[in-house]
């Protein structure tokens, strides 16, 4: 079959169906009224497409109404599930299940990574003097040094100026002393 | 089915995802007629329609609310309807597909004809033998175009294909089946 056979074949196909355009049907009119080959071969091709949607139909003909299949499937299906459709098949449950199970799940993980040591902050240290010569020294902290597995990574330190303004610092384990991100009137 | 239609459908759907029993009876009875044709080109037997309906009714109830674009319901209901056809056969020790053209039934098989329509009846089924005999892809969109007098664009939508690929395919059927019926078993099958 060549590309010109093929694409009558198509034209008839959708003239058949319903389905050509305007100008497809000009051009399927053209190619019929040019070929008398094409005009037989048209005829067959409607004789078959009744024959096959006649045989189709008859195939298929009888069996139970779709309402009595429909009411049988309806008491033969789960009522579970048609309750757990009438509930969750709505969008702002699907959204609101989404959020809670993402805040349950959040909690766990979160309480899953938290060691229990280091849930409570340590207590802030009392607060740390300036020397009389004016030369701030830097606080140590009160809180006792960190047991064997007990996950700490930071303590807590209070520093007044001799100003009397207030520094709240945050010394981590490796030795290092950072400004916490504010300071002022503790 | 036009824009307005598919959104119509498209809402129906919706709504019968939220539990309306009304939505979901009308979007079925829409889709009926290609749902049963569909199911008819897999397994070439109209006596177990009826129970094969049935029991996509049933999966469709009972799996609406996992529905998640309601516009694609269609396609959605294909693909359950071909997995349910395939669970009762398999329930029965069968495969899908397993279409033997000399198996092909018509409805009310056994019911006695006067012998004007006996005639008819024979090249009805010799006609339909030849639809099953088509390999599955060709006849599935036959039956959908003859049955469910479904447009190319349902039809397209339904079977997840290009409007083109339905097109070739409807038009290469219908040529197989003529070749067929008048004796040419050993057709090639071009590739779609």
């Amino acid at each position: 079959m060549n590309m010109a056979n093929e694409m009558l074949d198509i034209l008839m196909g959708k003239h058949l169906d319903g389905e050509i355009t305007p100008d497809e049907q000009r051009l399927l009119d053209q190619f019929l009224a040019d070929d008398a080959a094409a005009r037989e071969e048209f005829g067959a091709f409607r004789r078959l497409h009744e024959q096959i949607r006649s045989a189709v139909e008859q195939a298929l003909d009888g069996g139970r109404p779709m309402e009595a299949v429909f009411d049988a499937a309806w008491r033969k299906s789960s009522p579970a599930r048609r309750m757990h459709n009438r509930i969750f098949g709505r969008e702002w449950a699907l959204t609101a299940a989404g959020l809670a199970a993402g805040l349950i799940l959040g909690f766990v993980i979160h309480g899953m990574i938290m060691a229990p040591g280091e849930s409570a902050r340590p207590t802030p240290s009392p607060l740390a003097q300036y020397p009389t010569d004016g030369e701030p020294l830097w606080p140590s902290s009160s809180t006792p040094p960190a047991t064997p597995g007990e996950n700490r990574n930071v303590d807590w330190y209070t520093v007044t100026e001799p100003s009397g303004e207030q520094w709240l610092l945050e010394g981590y384990r490796r030795q290092q002393v950072m400004p916490a991100m504010y300071y002022g009137d503790l | 089915m036009t824009g307005p239609g598919r959104q119509n459908e498209a809402a129906l759907a919706a709504a019968a995802r939220q539990g309306d029993k009304g939505a979901l009876q009308e979007i079925l009875r829409r889709n009926w007629g290609w749902l049963k044709a569909l199911l008819y080109s897999y397994t070439g037997r109209a006596e177990n329609l009826d129970d094969i309906l049935q029991d996509v009714c049933v999966r469709v109830i009972e799996k609406i609310g996992s529905l998640r674009e309601p516009e694609r319901f269609r396609p959605w209901l294909a693909t359950l309807a071909r997995n349910e056809a395939t669970v009762f056969y398999r329930r029965k020790g069968r495969q899908l597909p397993s279409v033997d053209p000399s198996e092909i039934t018509l409805a009310d098989d056994k019911t006695a004809l006067p012998p004007e329509q006996v005639e008819q009846r024979e090249a009805t089924q010799q006609l339909v033998g030849a639809i099953g005999g088509l390999p599955e892809k060709y006849r599935e969109v036959l039956l959908m175009a003859c049955q469910g007098r479904t447009s190319y664009d349902d039809m397209a939508a339904t079977l997840d294909v290009p409007v083109t690929t339905i097109q070739i395919r409807l038009v290469r059927a219908r040529r197989m089946v003529q070749e067929r019926l008048v004796g040419k078993e050993q057709v090639k099958i071009p590739r779609t």
